[in-house]
């Protein structure tokens, strides 16, 4: 595998990083499939120097710093029921976030939240809880029974969570790529900061060789304010395959078509 | 009013003074550091005493200058017997917190504050798009369960936006697509390249040598790779600057409301400041190191969301040159301790307050061990010292008029932009020399001190035959020394 084969936007074997990105990002893609409720993403460092988390593996032949599992399933009132985990050793911190949102294209955050942060650094914060709510009035947390208010949105505009965006780009990833033009929505950045207006757009396809097969990938960005770009490949079952940001690059872990 | 305030120091890191905007900044939007600003007062001739991370960090701590800290790069060290504020607080009612990245070389956080988060990975230059969200969570959690009993001392030192650092190294072996052949933004959408992308090239050979030259002492693979930069490349990277400004702001907003929604806005002074700029295109500079106003000039607010200390609402200092020293004598202030005597640096807070007091003439930052700068009310002046070349570099240099190599002066007031150089202008001679002369004078009053640690004194013996080489392979150098 060499540099040549990898698209821009998820391609760091460059400076103080070895030339074993890329050749871990296609292992990844390579792994056994995963159960259908779930999907799991591994996360690589963009920049390996300095933010390998301690523990976290043999630092030459595993870039691994962190894995998401975003679990969801569609309740019988047809919301949809998220159950994200990102853990990621270089910060330490393992979040979970617990979420509903409305069966619609840009899955609309419903009503209440719950987000745990628990800290595996060693140093005095151990845990962050918070319960979030969303009503007309506007978005309020609760923090160790302090209530925060952090926002309002203009009644029509809704806002959806970042992590719904593994859904969100599938759903509009053809209307997104027929029309040219980009779509506006407002995003709660880990349940946490209003970042609004974001945007999404078709960026271009491109192919990644797997091996013995080669993937067909349609790209997007995700930008906005507060929001650096983040980059995200579909497969051709229209499912992420690949999301990069500045600094981390999260990887299908199998099933990818 | 409360003589025992908390006192929360938020810094964001290679932040450019203007990217805030209540500055009138329209490319930008930082509600939260606003906010900052709407409820205190900005001090606008706010300087960093060493445009880099680790040496801004250390006077910070200190009150010292760097070449008396013993921390003119990043990997310097501190000596030892300079007490920093953690240790300073011991003898106040405060509880002294530290939070996020440290980078004060030579010294162990944890031996001088409580330390809520510092990475399980210990934060180092970037990764502020995970470790800063991670503070915002400890901040929150500590602020919205204190018991109120005693006063804190909190600092928060954000990565971000130095994020963008990274996000430039990584064009160093790939091209960077800008924003509108990605299809993201249009023109319109990208803020302009600066006004002073063009440059007056008569610099000093330290800049040069560190910043300019092929295979130039710092960060040459990414310079080589901006060398081939376009406009629009250029201005991309502008605009990226100031998303990871916004992404942090963000951060600091839920801080403020934690701190608010706790009842603790009215007994909290806030201040606000930045270690270092990032020049982003300007003189065609990116990041720090140099001592242009892009990479020196830096925020400083003093802030207030509450009503019961006397801090003024959405005001101005455009008079009183801060520097980045001041830090620990203005904590120490609202602390009701008294700074270290050796503390070079000066409190804020009876301007914040209005109080008429003896202040400094001008502002003096260093840079890469060899470089000076004062400003003045309306001129700046930067100088360098020439490296021996050998041990003798070991003492930091200064005041030796012998060894003043080339000089720049600017007219703040009418070239704000740095592009025109009058230290060549014989209107401008008698300027220059009371320059000089008031450097010199400076200087001989500061502590300077040998530097012993091996990594320091390694680099300081690469770097000065590496800039005393240039010096001798290019003799026209010595005809620009202006006697």
């Amino acid at each position: 595998m060499t540099s040549d084969h990898i698209h821009w936007t998820f391609q760091y074997d460059g400076r103080s990083q070895t030339p074993h990105f890329g050749n871990q990002l296609i292992e990844i893609l390579n792994r056994d499939t995963a159960p259908a409720s779930e999907k799991k993403y591994t996360v690589l460092p963009n920049y390996w120097k300095g933010y390998k988390g301690r523990g976290g593996g043999d630092p030459v032949r595993d870039l691994t710093i962190g894995e998401v599992v975003i679990n969801r399933k569609r309740e019988p009132s047809k919301n949809w029921c998220y159950d994200i985990q990102f853990l990621n050793t270089t910060s330490g911190e393992n979040l979970h976030l617990d979420f509903y949102t409305a069966d619609d294209d840009l899955r609309t955050l419903r009503d209440t939240w719950r987000v745990t942060a628990t800290n595996g650094a060693g140093d005095k914060y151990r845990q962050f809880t918070c319960e979030g709510h969303i009503t007309s009035q506007g978005i309020t947390l609760v923090v160790n029974n302090t209530t925060l208010p952090i926002g309002h949105l203009e009644n029509t505009h809704s806002i959806t969570c970042n992590w719904t965006l593994f859904d969100v780009i599938p759903k509009l990833a053809h209307q997104l790529k027929s029309s040219g033009e980009q779509i506006s929505l407002a995003i709660l950045e880990d349940l946490e900061k209003v970042r609004t207006p974001v945007h999404i757009g078709y960026m271009e396809d491109s192919t990644l060789p797997l091996g013995d097969r080669t993937l067909k990938l349609s790209g997007f960005f995700v930008y906005g304010a507060g929001m650096l770009p983040s980059y995200w490949w579909l497969d051709q079952q229209k499912q992420v395959i690949i999301a990069s940001t500045t600094f981390q690059t999260f990887v299908l872990t199998g099933d990818a078509a | 009013m409360s003589d025992r305030p908390n006192i929360l120091f938020i810094n964001t890191d290679q932040h450019t003074w203007d990217v805030i905007s209540a500055y009138g900044n329209t490319h930008v939007k930082t509600p939260h550091i606003d906010r900052l600003h709407n409820n205190g007062i900005s001090f606008m001739r706010s300087y960093s005493s060493d445009p880099v991370c680790a040496p801004a960090r250390a006077s910070w701590m200190t009150g010292r200058y760097t070449s008396e800290a013993g921390t003119p790069f990043n990997g310097g060290h501190l000596h030892e017997d300079i007490p920093d504020l953690g240790q300073i607080l011991q003898q106040s009612d405060h509880r002294a917190i530290h939070c996020g990245k440290w980078h004060v070389d030579g010294r162990n956080v944890y031996d001088s504050f409580d330390v809520l988060y510092y990475g399980q990975q210990q934060i180092g230059a970037g990764g502020g798009e995970y470790y800063d969200a991670a503070m915002t969570h400890a901040v929150v959690d500590f602020l919205t369960t204190y018991d109120k009993t005693d006063p804190f001392y909190l600092q928060v030192w954000y990565v971000n936006p130095h994020d963008i650092c990274e996000y430039g190294h990584n064009f160093e072996t790939k091209e960077m697509p800008d924003a509108i052949t990605r299809g993201m933004l249009t023109e319109k959408d990208l803020p302009p390249l600066p006004d002073n992308f063009n440059y007056d090239t008569r610099e000093t050979v330290l800049h040069r040598v560190c910043r300019r030259i092929d295979e130039c002492l710092i960060h040459w693979p990414i310079l080589r790779a901006m060398k081939t930069w376009d406009e629009l490349q250029w201005r991309t990277f502008i605009w990226h600057h100031h998303r990871f400004v916004e992404k942090v702001d963000g951060e600091i907003g839920l801080i403020l409301t934690a701190l608010e929604q706790s009842g603790l806005a009215d007994n909290t002074a806030i201040i606000f400041s930045v270690d270092h700029g990032e020049a982003f295109g300007q003189h065609q500079m990116f990041q720090k190191f140099s001592l242009y106003e892009a990479s020196i000039r830096v925020p400083f607010i003093v802030s207030s969301l509450g009503h019961n200390l006397n801090i003024p609402k959405g005001a101005y200092d455009h008079q009183h040159f801060v520097s980045g020293v001041d830090l620990l004598p203005t904590v120490c202030d609202y602390a009701g301790i008294e700074p270290p005597e050796q503390a070079r640096g000066m409190s804020v807070r009876p301007l914040v307050e209005g109080r008429d007091v003896p202040w400094r003439d001008f502002g003096f930052v260093e840079s890469n061990y060899w470089g000076r700068a004062l400003l003045f009310d309306r001129y700046k002046y930067v100088c360098e010292y020439i490296p021996y070349g050998h041990e003798k570099d070991l003492l930091p240099p200064g005041p030796d008029p012998e060894r003043i190599g080339l000089e720049q002066i600017f007219d703040l007031k009418n070239d704000p932009g740095e592009t025109q150089n009058l230290a060549y202008d014989e209107n401008k001679r008698a300027l220059l020399i009371q320059c000089r002369q008031a450097l010199l004078n400076f200087e001989a009053g500061l502590e300077r001190r040998q530097i012993t640690h091996e990594r320091p004194t390694r680099q300081i013996g690469n770097w000065g035959q590496r800039i005393r080489a240039h010096w001798d392979a290019h003799p026209e150098l010595e005809a620009m020394r202006i006697p």
